[in-house]
C-alpha cells in the first residue's frame, strides 16, 4: 500500500468495510458481486434548488403528440410549487486489475432517464472544488464502458490514483481511519459531487 | 364552497427513470417483445426517507422488469407497461380507458378486501410508452390511478407533526416498533396500522385492523409517505383512504387518524418526528355500485397533462457514443498534458486528400485520431489486388466487388465511415490534369469539368494534402491552393527516402515581400517558404544521398508510408496549434531550439527522412521566384487566364518554363556548366543519370 496500489483482495476487504460503515448513514452503499468480483454502488438523488429540471428546459415536442386527457383541474392535487427538480447520481467503485487501484464510475440522470452532460455536472460543483478540478491531475474524466453493466459511464481515470494515494497513505498516522476507499473517495469524490458523511470515518 | 379550504390535497408522484431502465426496455423490445404490444408487468419503488425539498418520486430502474423487489427500506409499486409499436398507436391509445382499466383493478382489490392482505395493490401505475429505437427517442406517460370518493376527503383540523402529538419516548418506541415490524416481513410494506396497547405503540399489519377495531382499540392508519412537503401527504394516501372508507367508515365514525410515516436516518440518528399526523373526514364508499372516477395521469415538465419525451441518442446510439468517446479521449490529452491545445481548430479543419493510396489511407486514419470530422478523397483509380496490404482502408473484397475493383476514393470514404460513423467522408472520382500531358479535343469537356470540380473542392476545404504518386499531378492542386491561400501539406515517397512538407503561404498582394532578404540566421516566415516545386528545382546541396526524391512511390519500403503519413498529419496539427498558423516561421531543429508559439513544439518546413540511416532532417527553403507552381507570375497568369491558361500549360511543353523565366535560367546555367566542366567530368555525370 505504500506505493499507493492495493491488491484485489485488499480492495474487496475495504469495500466490505466501507459498505458496513455506510449502513448507518443516510446514503448506504450496496455491495454487489459480479462473476466472483465485488464492487460497490450508490444511488443518490439531489435536489437542484431553484432550478428547473434539466430535462424540463428544452423540448416541447411531446406536447403536440397527444391531447390532454383531463381538462378540468383537479383541486385535490397539491400545487406544483413543491416539486423541485432533482437529478440522480449513480456511483460505482470497481477494482481495476491493470492499475491495481479502485476506479470510480458514475453517471448523472435527469428524471426522464437522460444523461446530464459533464459540463452541466461541473456547473454544480461547489466553487471551492472547481479550482481543484482544474488544478489537479487525478480528476480527469473519460467515458468508458462499465465493465459489468456494459453501458457507457463516466470514469475518473485511474492512472493518477496510485500517485495520490501514495501521498495520502504515507501521511496517514496509524490510529487514523485506515480504509483506503474512504481516504480516496473523500479526496476525489467532491469533484463529482460525491460527498461522504464524516460519520463514515469514525471507528465506532 | 367554504369546505374547500379543508379539502385534503395530495402531492402527486413524479416518475423518475434512470438510463438503465431505457437500456433494458430497448433490449427487451429488440430481443423479447418484438411487435408484441401486450401488457408487461413492471416494478417500481418509492421511499419515505428523503429530506425536505426532494420531489415525491416513483423510481424505475434496470430491475423494473425483473420483479426483484424494491431496494432496502423502499416500497413496491406494481405497474403495467403498454409499449406501443408506433408513435401513432401511442398517440391514439385511449388514455381514459387505460386509467379506468387499472382503476377498476384497484377498486376490485378494495372491494374484495384483497388490498387488506396485500396493500401493495393500492400502489399501481400505468406506463404508456413508445420507443423509437432507430433514433433512441422515447415517448412516455405515467399514470398513478387514484380512486375518487363521491365527496372530497377533508381535514378535520390542520395537520400536525408527529413530534407534537407524541412524546420523545413514544416516538423512539414507534421507531423500534416500525423497524421490528418491517424487518419481520419479507419486504417492507407501505401500509400498516398503529395501535395503542397498554401504553405501548404497536405497529401491525393492515389485515389485523378488524380485530383491533372489534376489540374497541384505537387504530391509527399509517403509510410510508414519499412526500417531503410539510403540509401535504403523498399520493399513496388516496387509495388508502378509499380502502379505509370502504371497509371501516362506520366503525371509525367517519373520521380517521392518519400517520404519514416519514423516516429519515442521518449520521446514525433516526427520526420520524417530522411525519404528519392527519385527522380526515371520510364517508362510506361501500354503497358505490359502479367503478368510481379515477384520476392520475402525470403532468409533464411543463406542468401539462401530456406525455414526456427523452432523446437518449447521446448515451445509446453507438455512433454518437463513438463520437463522444473520441472527443473525450482528445480532451483528456488537453486536460492532462497540454492545457493550451486547441482541439476545435483541428476538428473544424476540412481536409482534402489528393490520392487515396497508401499515403491517403494512412493520412485519413491519423486525421481521424486527431478528431478531424471532414475528409474528402480525390482519386481516379480502382482498388487493385496489390493495394489492400499497404493501403490501410481497403480489404480484399474491395478488389473483386466490381470489375476492376471499387473506385478508390469512394471505397476509402466508405471505409472511413465504417471505422468512425461520425466522420463526414466523401470520395470524388476525378483525374487531375497534368502539365505536359496533352489534352485531346475529345477530352476537353471532361477536363474542364474535372478542373471545375477540383477548384470547388479546393475552395471548400482548409487543408490540402498532396499524396499523389507523380510529380506532375501535384502541379495543378499546388497552384490552385496557392491562389486560394490554402494550407498545403505534401508528402512524397522514394524507395527509402521521404519528404513531408508544408507549402509556403505567400500573400502575392504585397509586391515587396517575395524579395525581402531575411538574414540567414533568422527562421524563414511561413509566407516566404517554398512549395514542392520550388524545392525540387533547386538542386540539393550537400550529398548525393540526400538528393531529390524519385517519384516512384510504389517501390518504397512499406513502412515509409506510415512514417510519412503520420508526419504529414502531425505537421498540419502543429501548424494549426501555432499562434501564427500558416505564416508560422520554419523551425529547422538546429541548436535544440524550442518553439514558444506552439504548444506541440517545432513547426518545420520540411522533414526529409532517410530510412537507410533511420535519420531525419528538417531543412527550410525559400519560395523560388521562378517556381512553375507557386510564383507570383504563374498564380497571376492562372487568375487572369483561368482554364485557357491551364490548357496551354498542359498542352505546350515549354510554356511554364518560358513564362517563369526558367528557360532563360536553364540556358544560363547550361552555358555556365560548359565553361566549368572538362570533357571527362561531363561523361561521368551522364552515366549516373
Amino acid at each position: 500500500m505504500s506505493l499507493g496500489v492495493i491488491s484485489e483482495e485488499e480492495c474487496f476487504g475495504f469495500m466490505e468495510d466501507f459498505v458496513q460503515r455506510s449502513k448507518k448513514s443516510s446514503e448506504p452503499w450496496d455491495l454487489m458481486e459480479h462473476g466472483g468480483k465485488l464492487y460497490i454502488y450508490l444511488k443518490s438523488w439531489k435536489v437542484l434548488s431553484n432550478q428547473k429540471d434539466h430535462s424540463k428546459v428544452s423540448d416541447n415536442s411531446s406536447d403536440r403528440i397527444s391531447e390532454p386527457v383531463e381538462t378540468e383541474t383537479d383541486h385535490t392535487i397539491c400545487s406544483d410549487e413543491f416539486s423541485n427538480a432533482c437529478i440522480l447520481f449513480e456511483y460505482y467503485v470497481i477494482y481495476s486489475e491493470s492499475y491495481s487501484v479502485p476506479v470510480l464510475y458514475f453517471n448523472v440522470y435527469n428524471s426522464n432517464g437522460g444523461l446530464v452532460s459533464l459540463s452541466d455536472v461541473w456547473d454544480l460543483v461547489p466553487a471551492h472544488y472547481k479550482e481543484r478540478l482544474e488544478e489537479n491531475r487525478w480528476t480527469f474524466i473519460t467515458q468508458s464502458e462499465h465493465p459489468y453493466l456494459g453501458r457507457p459511464y463516466y470514469q475518473l481515470h485511474p492512472c493518477h490514483t496510485a500517485t495520490l494515494m501514495k501521498d495520502v497513505t504515507s501521511m496517514t498516522s496509524s490510529n487514523a481511519c485506515s480504509n483506503y476507499l474512504l481516504s480516496w473517495l473523500s479526496a476525489v469524490g467532491p469533484v463529482v459531487l460525491l460527498s461522504l458523511p464524516l460519520t463514515l470515518a469514525s471507528d465506532t | 364552497m367554504t369546505q374547500e379550504s379543508n379539502v385534503l390535497q395530495f402531492v402527486p408522484f413524479n416518475s423518475f427513470l434512470d438510463g438503465g431502465f431505457w437500456h433494458k426496455l430497448s433490449d427487451n423490445k429488440l430481443n423479447h417483445y418484438g411487435l408484441d404490444e401486450s401488457i408487461k408487468p413492471l416494478t417500481a419503488w418509492y421511499y419515505n426517507g428523503d429530506s425536505t425539498g426532494m420531489p415525491c418520486r416513483m423510481n424505475l430502474e434496470y430491475t423494473a422488469f425483473d420483479n426483484v423487489g424494491p431496494p432496502a427500506r423502499c416500497f413496491r409499486a406494481h405497474g403495467n407497461l403498454y409499449n406501443k409499436n408506433t408513435l401513432d398507436s401511442f398517440k391514439e391509445a385511449d388514455k381514459k380507458q387505460l386509467l379506468e382499466e387499472l382503476g377498476s383493478e384497484i377498486w376490485k382489490a378494495v372491494t374484495t378486501g384483497s388490498a387488506i392482505t396485500d396493500p401493495s395493490k393500492l400502489s399501481q401505475f400505468v406506463l404508456l410508452a413508445f420507443a423509437d429505437l432507430k433514433k433512441y427517442h422515447y415517448y412516455f406517460w405515467f399514470a398513478f390511478p387514484a380512486i375518487c370518493p363521491k365527496t372530497d376527503f377533508t381535514l378535520v383540523k390542520k395537520p400536525s407533526k408527529l413530534s407534537d402529538k407524541f412524546s420523545t419516548e413514544q416516538i423512539s418506541q414507534l421507531i423500534d416498533s416500525y423497524n421490528n415490524f418491517q424487518n419481520s416481513l419479507k419486504e417492507y410494506v407501505g401500509y400498516f396500522i398503529i395501535v395503542e396497547d397498554t401504553n405501548t405503540l404497536i405497529i401491525d399489519q393492515l389485515e389485523n385492523t378488524q380485530k383491533y377495531l372489534d376489540d374497541g382499540k384505537k387504530v391509527l392508519f399509517g403509510f410510508a409517505d414519499p412526500s417531503t412537503v410539510e403540509s401535504h401527504p403523498g399520493w399513496p394516501l388516496r387509495n388508502y383512504l378509499s380502502l379505509i372508507s370502504y371497509h371501516w367508515c362506520k366503525q371509525l365514525n367517519n373520521k380517521v387518524d392518519i400517520i404519514c410515516f416519514r423516516y429519515v436516518s442521518q449520521a446514525g440518528i433516526h427520526n420520524i418526528g417530522h411525519s404528519l399526523y392527519l385527522t380526515v373526514n371520510i364517508s362510506t364508499m361501500s354503497d358505490i355500485q359502479d367503478i368510481p372516477k379515477c384520476v392520475g395521469w402525470e403532468k409533464n415538465e411543463r406542468q401539462k397533462l401530456g406525455p414526456r419525451f427523452v432523446n437518449l441518442s447521446s448515451s445509446m446510439d453507438p455512433s454518437r457514443l463513438a463520437e463522444s468517446a473520441v472527443d473525450l479521449n482528445l480532451k483528456l490529452m488537453r486536460w492532462r498534458l497540454l492545457p493550451e491545445l486547441d482541439l476545435d481548430v483541428i476538428s473544424q479543419t476540412k481536409c482534402l486528400l489528393l490520392g487515396a493510396g497508401t499515403l491517403g489511407c494512412n493520412v485519413a486514419r491519423c486525421l481521424l485520431g486527431w478528431g478531424v470530422r471532414n475528409i474528402t478523397f480525390i482519386d481516379n483509380g480502382r482498388v487493385s489486388y496489390s493495394n489492400p496490404v499497404r493501403q490501410t482502408l481497403f480489404v480484399f473484397n474491395d478488389c473483386k466487388e466490381t470489375a476492376g475493383g471499387l473506385l478508390k476514393a469512394e471505397a476509402a470514404a466508405d471505409s472511413l465511415k465504417k471505422i468512425f460513423p461520425g466522420v463526414n467522408a466523401t470520395g470524388v472520382n476525378i483525374s487531375i490534369p497534368m502539365p505536359g500531358h496533352t489534352i485531346t479535343d475529345g477530352a476537353i469537356k471532361q477536363t474542364k469539368d474535372d478542373i471545375e470540380t477540383l477548384e470547388k473542392l479546393v475552395s471548400a476545404h482548409d487543408a490540402i494534402f498532396l499524396l499523389l504518386d507523380t510529380r506532375e499531378s501535384r502541379w495543378l492542386p499546388t497552384l490552385m491552393a496557392a491562389s486560394k491561400q490554402k494550407t498545403v501539406i505534401c508528402a512524397a515517397l522514394g524507395f527509402d527516402t521521404f519528404l513531408v512538407m508544408r507549402h509556403g503561404n505567400q500573400s502575392y498582394t504585397d509586391t515587396g515581400t517575395s524579395n525581402v532578404n531575411i538574414p540567414l540566421s533568422q527562421p524563414i516566415p511561413g509566407n516566404h517558404l517554398g512549395c514542392y516545386f520550388c524545392n525540387d528545382v533547386v538542386a540539393p546541396g550537400d550529398s548525393t544521398r540526400d538528393r531529390t526524391l524519385d517519384q516512384q512511390c510504389t517501390v518504397s519500403r512499406p513502412g515509409m508510408s506510415f512514417i510519412a503519413s503520420a508526419l504529414a498529419v502531425e505537421l498540419l496539427v502543429s501548424l494549426l496549434q501555432h499562434k501564427d498558423k500558416q505564416t508560422a516561421p520554419a523551425d529547422t531543429g538546429v541548436n535544440d531550439e524550442i518553439n514558444t508559439e506552439c504548444s506541440l513544439g517545432l513547426v518545420p518546413h520540411q522533414i526529409r527522412g532517410f530510412l537507410s540511416r533511420y535519420q531525419q532532417i528538417m531543412p527550410a527553403s525559400r519560395a523560388f521566384d521562378k517556381c512553375t507552381a507557386c510564383s507570383k507570375t504563374v498564380v497571376q497568369a492562372y487568375k487572369d487566364g483561368g482554364i485557357e491558361f491551364l490548357l496551354k500549360a498542359f498542352n505546350e511543353p515549354h510554356y511554364l518554363e518560358d513564362l517563369t523565366g526558367l528557360t532563360l535560367m536553364h540556358q544560363e546555367t547550361a552555358d555556365a556548366e560548359v565553361w566549368d566542366f572538362d570533357d571527362e567530368e561531363e561523361f561521368s555525370s551522364m552515366d549516373t543519370q
